[in-house]
């Protein structure tokens, strides 16, 4: 037995909580008490986690509590994360849900059995006893059971879960994940259960979905899930438990029902409207002549009661003339056995109907008769034969196009077809419209006008005969209930330029908004067509019969001035109000000569309609003669332009704008007639050909003659091509401007063709481009320059795609190897093969590095290649990336090689001559020393051993050998020494040259001790060198400054550094015996000595060797001296290394 | 009492005439064994050829090396000098006339114990004599004899 014990807060004192509750709640091998309740005084609709917070810090209790929490909160509160507030708190559960405690108490008992620290609840519910147990019910009623690790994103499913999609819970095909669930679910139901997942796991809203999930027969089966989510102490959801159902029969009932009813209602309408849309009367007649059946929709004239027909003879209903036809038709049609059509009168109600009958046999002896009253038809043909002319006038005159057609059948179309498209009506009658039509237009809304009266306006665009497309303006009404027409009728309205200029408005300001009209005006009557024509073309018209003063107008004409149309027609003098007093003036003159001499007339002008608006009017007037030539009649149209002219309006604005923005921008614009040859430029372009606007033609050629000579046969060629229609102008070339300076220009213009589709003029721009083209060729040329300095250096070029197998190597780098004849040398692998293996390898480290440091570290070799002809070709390779990628991965890289096998042989060359001479100078040093110490040994043991014998002259000749000996090997050291400063290797450091010089002097201090020396020697100085080379300058300098200045009372040295310009300048300077400069040519030569040897003893190759020094550290040595004025050496350290 | 020999190494008989003549004035008593050429100096010190019936126990007080010696050359001889159990403790002077610093640095290179250039003055080259001696002969403690 377990005890476990809980704590129930409430927040709210009002909320009670059932008694015994812990009693109810009893769970196998488990003692549940609940250990007190805690309420809290609150207000309603305060937020609870306030009320808990302050009930957890203020009442003092809370750290006693240590038993797990649920928190009971009253309604209509919000329930927020509570958990955040506290880990011990487990639940929050409504006043409303306390049927939930049980659940969370259970839910609470396994997960503390299994985690007492009641952390975290993450082991799956279904590994334990009660779990299982819990699960046997829940399955028990049919549901599966899932459990979603949403941390791993393992899932657990119930047996029955995976039997309800068709598996074995053991069935390896199934995977227990999260994903395996999920890419089951139909791929139109995914994101509609994943949302509502989502919402689950953030909001908290309930999880309940119903979708499609894939069984494993293959098929979608119709699922619902519900589910919730289980949260971690910081408010995460680490699992979600739920159950799943299988709801396909359901749903598929529910759809057969839902599909039957629509059906259902569908047919029962239809029958409806069948039965009362049937306008006609019918009759079943017996062979005999009586009535049979009669029916008639009771809003007909026809109607009668049944009853005054059925079983009654003809005769006795129907006038005997009508009898007779009918009866006369009734035996015809049971003799034939087929329909027949008979049309005969009826008076009725004073009036005459027209009435239309078919026949046809039903049975063995009875006919079925339909009555049709076609006594409007009738009356409508009669007015539209009057009507035609004007209805022909007025259709001529349009530029749109009628057409009248059913779906798949041509009934009409207008001869102005073959301005608009350019088809004849044959033609057009044969085209297939969904191959003409453009892909984007189709279908054509003309399937909408299914309904009779409905009308519609619509775009597309279409190809005319030239194959170009074309924007057509449709407005369309289906008249098909008007028997007369039995079809659509269409205006087709050209509006190509209207639309363009609309984009070109649009692309320009969006101020040019799409105007969209609506008609839905019911037609009743047939003339309604010719008005509706009208109406659909905002035409007018009108007749004015010259010898009767008749004027008629048509409802439009109306309409366009606003007048109203139940008024007569306004007289002539009363129309002066109509148009502003010009254009009256204009048309008044038009009538007049119409009139007078039959001249047509088409006038654009501007109108005042009877609300006191303008507006513009296209007005077009014919004079019609009778048969003996005079003319009677004056016909014409008005067509309100108004839109049009506002239109054209705007874009003239838009243009002044667009021009002005170009000459701000320097680009010209111009257009050119290509009929008229007239040529009209911008500010913009007198400024970009240097012409002032009063030296030009105005004609093409003055555009043509500004052209560069070079360039002109290409432009010529590009004009006519723009021309012809082949391209758009578009190409850059050269002018000339009158004062001669060479300007490139970017032209570009385009073509505009006639209604026929010739051109007519072309319009385009034109702009300086020198600068841009300038830098171009700086560009150009600096390129050219750098190849050709690359081909003057015997320099090898290449250029590779870092990584790909094809390497661009150039001309000198094939020659270089002997490959100038192949052209398969252009691979790595082939340049691979003919490096030196050991050269290779070092080359790829260095590749490697260069990369890896982002091309800090350069791509340098000296390598070695073997040539074609089986040599070695040594070269300096070098090279850089110049592309990196995002990732610093190389991209291209670019270097050059050259050939350097001279130089390498050259210094093998040296290499062995440094070898024979160090050589050489060893043996110098050892063998032609010795015999020196022998003659001086051996003298000298002569003057020890028989000094005695010897006189006074023999021993001056003996002293006289050593010295000269002694002599000799100081020859020999300052010779050594001297090839030994051209070939050792320097050490380059930065050296205390001061300190240097001191330490030098110091060492000269024995020789000099008898004399007085005031050396000045200057602080500071650094310099940058071989330590040991520049000891042997100094001692060599100080050494001779010291020699020199034997012969003074008081010597004077100065070291120092004096700056010449930028340039130190190191001296030294004494006050010695100087020297004559006239004799001085030689004085850094070899054995060149400048003073007796018995004043100043010396090899004469100390300054050679100064010199030696000072050249390699890239310097310069000079002197200043005088006999007997002392002398002064100066030299520089470092200047001379670039040359 | 017995005195160590001093081996010297040295090709030119005027040099080592004058050697002589130098070691001479210095007073001291122990014997000079001269070789001429390497092979000799090597011979003569791990007794084979026609030292072989000498007493290789029985190593100079000093040897006075000159590098550029016939057959095997003094950087030679004291390499195996120094790689001998017996004779790596020998003290070895380089008396040459080479001043060359790679000679002077090799010769280091092989634990020599100084080195000496010969000059031309003979006074010179006496006295360098008198002091080595002194030195390595008087003041110097040689290594005990090896086990």
């Amino acid at each position: 037995m377990r005890q476990l014990s809980f704590n129930l807060v409430v927040l709210a004192t009002e909320i009670k909580v059932p008694s015994g509750i812990a009693e109810n709640l009893q769970v196998e091998n488990i003692n549940l008490t609940i250990e007190s309740v805690f309420p809290i005084p609150s207000r309603r609709n305060k937020s609870i986690s306030i009320a808990l917070i302050s009930w957890l810090q203020y009442t003092g209790m809370a750290e006693d509590i240590e038993y797990p929490l649920i928190i009971i909160y009253p309604r209509g509160i919000e329930a927020t994360v509570f958990q955040l507030t506290d880990n011990r708190i487990i639940d929050v559960i409504c006043e409303d849900d306390l049927g939930r405690l049980e659940f969370v108490f259970k839910k609470w008992i396994l997960g503390d059995i299994r985690n007492p620290q009641l952390k975290k609840i993450s082991a799956a519910l279904a590994v334990d006893e009660n779990a299982e147990r819990l699960n046997l019910v829940i399955e028990a009623s049919g549901a599966g059971v899932w459990d979603w690790n949403i941390t791993t994103g393992e899932e657990y499913f119930s047996a029955k879960w995976c039997e309800i999609i068709g598996y074995n819970a053991t069935d390896p095909g199934l995977e227990h994940t999260y994903n395996s669930w999920a890419e089951r679910i139909h791929p139109e139901h995914k994101e509609y259960v994943f949302e509502a997942l989502k919402k689950h796991l953030e909001f908290n809203k309930p999880y309940d979905v119903e979708y499609l999930h894939l069984h494993k027969s293959g098929e979608y089966r119709w699922q619902k899930s519900v589910g919730k989510a289980l949260y971690d102490e910081v408010g995460r959801p680490v699992r979600m438990v739920g159950s799943i159902f299988d709801i396909h029969e359901r749903k598929i009932a529910e759809a057969n029902l839902k599909q039957n009813q629509a059906q259902y209602k569908k047919s029962n309408e239809i029958q409806q409207a069948i039965i009362s849309a049937i306008p006609d009367l019918m009759l079943r007649i017996s062979d005999n002549g009586i009535y049979l059946d009669f029916h008639a929709p009771e809003q007909s004239v026809l109607y009668k009661n049944p009853e005054e027909f059925i079983g009654k003879n003809v005769a006795e209903v129907l006038p005997d003339t009508i009898a007779e036809i009918l009866m006369k038709g009734v035996k015809e049609v049971l003799q034939e056995r087929k329909l027949i059509e008979l049309e005969f009168e009826l008076p009725h109600d004073g009036a005459l109907l027209q009435l239309e009958g078919r026949l046809m046999p039903v049975n063995k002896d009875e006919v079925l008769v339909i009555i049709r009253d076609v006594t409007e038809r009738k009356d409508a043909m009669e007015r539209i034969k009057k009507e035609e002319e004007r209805f022909q006038l007025m259709v001529e005159n349009s530029n749109d196009v009628f057409v009248i057609a059913q779906p798949g059948k041509l009934h009409y179309v207008s001869p102005n077809i073959k301005k608009v498209l350019g088809y004849t009506e044959e033609e057009f009658g044969q085209l297939n419209l969904t191959e003409e039509v453009h892909a984007d237009d189709l279908p054509l809304r003309w399937n909408e006008l299914s309904e009779p009266g409905s009308s519609l306006q619509f775009e597309y665009r279409i190809k005319n005969k030239q194959n170009e497309w074309r924007w057509i303006e449709s407005f369309g009404v289906n008249l098909s209930h008007l028997e007369s027409v039995n079809g659509m009728v269409f205006n087709l309205r050209d509006v190509t330029e209207k639309k363009e200029k609309e984009a070109q408005i649009r692309q320009l300001n969006n101020a040019l908004g799409q105007t969209v009209e609506q008609r839905t005006k019911e037609l009743q009557k047939s003339e309604a067509l010719l008005q509706e024509a009208e109406r659909i073309a905002k035409l007018g018209s009108w007749e004015s019969d010259l010898s009767t003063k008749e004027v008629t107008w048509s409802l439009e004409l109306y309409d366009i001035f606003g007048l109203d149309s139940t008024k007569p027609v306004p007289s002539f003098a009363e129309q002066k109000r109509l148009y502003e007093p010009e254009d009256w003036e204009v048309l008044n003159k038009l009538v007049q000569r119409a009139i007078e001499f039959g001249e047509p007339y088409s006038v654009d002008l501007r109108m005042i309609r009877y609300d006191g608006s303008k507006g513009y009017l296209l007005a077009r007037g014919e004079a019609k003669r009778n048969e003996d030539g005079v003319i009677t009649r004056l016909v014409g149209i008005a067509k309100d332009i108004t839109e049009r002219k506002t239109a054209e309006a705007l874009v003239a604005k838009l243009t002044n704008r667009l021009q002005q923005a170009t000459k701000v921008s320097g680009v010209g614009v111009w257009e050119w007639n290509i009929k008229t040859n007239e040529l009209i430029w911008d500010d913009t372009m007198y400024k970009v050909f240097g012409i002032a606007p009063e030296n030009f033609t105005g004609l093409y050629e003055a555009w043509e003659s500004t052209i560069y000579p070079e360039d002109l046969p290409l432009v010529k060629k590009e004009v006519e091509m723009s021309v012809s229609g082949a391209k758009d102008f578009d190409m850059e070339f050269r002018i000339l401007w009158p004062d001669n300076t060479l300007r490139y220009i970017k032209g570009s213009g385009t073509v505009r063709k006639d209604a026929n589709g010739h051109p007519e003029y072309m319009i385009g721009t034109n702009w300086d481009i020198t600068e841009s083209k300038k830098a171009d060729e700086l560009v150009r040329e600096q390129r050219q320059t750098f190849e050709f300095i690359l081909e003057q250096s015997f320099a090898g070029y290449w250029d590779w795609n870092v990584g790909s197998e094809y390497i661009y190597v150039s001309d000198t780098f094939k020659r270089m190897l002997g490959y100038e004849n192949d052209p398969s040398f252009n691979t790595i692998s082939s340049l691979r093969s003919i490096i030196d293996p050991d050269d290779r390898e070092v080359l790829m480290g260095v590749t490697q590095e260069h990369f890896a440091s982002r091309g800090e570290k350069p791509f340098y070799g000296e390598v070695r290649y073997r040539h074609k002809n089986g040599g070695t070709v040594w070269v300096i390779t070098k090279g850089t990336t110049i592309k990196w990628d995002e990732n610093g991965k190389p991209i291209r890289m670019i270097g050059c090689q050259i050939d350097i096998t001279k130089r390498k042989m050259l210094e093998a060359d040296i290499e062995k001559n440094r070898k024979e001479l160090e050589a050489f100078s060893y043996s110098v040093s050892h063998d032609l020393r010795a015999p020196l110490r022998g003659i001086d040994g051996w003298s000298l043991a002569l003057l020890e051993d028989y000094g005695t014998v010897l006189d006074e002259k023999a021993h001056q000749y003996l002293n006289r050998v050593r010295s000269e000996t002694q002599r000799m090997g100081q020859l020999i050291d300052d010779l050594l020494q001297l090839s030994r400063v051209s070939r050792v290797d320097l050490n380059w450091s930065v050296v205390d040259f001061t300190a240097l010089t001191e330490q030098v002097y110091k060492r000269m201090d024995d020789t000099i001790k008898e004399r007085v020396v005031e050396v000045s020697i200057q602080k500071g100085m650094e310099v940058w060198g071989d330590i040991k080379m520049l000891d042997i300058l100094l001692t060599n300098l100080l050494s001779n400054a010291v020699k020199f200045t034997g012969k003074c009372e008081v010597a004077r040295i100065e070291i120092g550094k004096r700056m010449q310009g930028t340039t130190p300048v190191f001296y030294i300077k004494d006050n010695g015996a100087g020297f004559d400069m006239n004799h001085a040519k030689n004085l850094f030569g070899a054995f060149q000595r400048m003073h007796k040897q018995s004043e100043f003893p010396g090899t004469g190759i100390g300054l050679a060797i100064v010199h030696r020094i000072i050249n390699i550290h890239f310097g310069t040595i000079w002197a200043e001296a005088q006999p007997g004025k002392g002398a002064c050496f100066f030299f520089t350290l470092n200047v001379n290394k670039h040359s | 009492m017995e005195f160590k020999s001093i081996l010297l190494v040295e090709d030119n008989l005027s040099d080592v005439d004058l050697a002589i003549r130098a070691f001479e004035k210095t007073g001291l008593m122990n014997p000079v064994f001269v070789v001429e050429d390497g092979k000799e100096a090597l011979d003569y010190l791990f007794c084979t050829g026609q030292y072989f019936k000498r007493d290789q126990s029985d190593t100079p007080a000093l040897i006075l090396l000159d590098l550029k010696l016939p057959m095997v050359d003094g950087l030679s001889v004291l390499k195996q000098v120094r790689l001998n159990r017996l004779t790596k403790t020998v003290p070895v002077v380089i008396l040459t006339s080479s001043n060359e610093e790679t000679d002077i640095a090799a010769a280091y290179e092989c634990y020599v114990n100084s080195y000496l250039r010969k000059p031309v003055d003979f006074t010179e080259f006496a006295n360098i004599i008198q002091q080595l001696a002194n030195y390595w002969l008087k003041l110097n403690i040689l290594s005990p004899k090896p086990q």
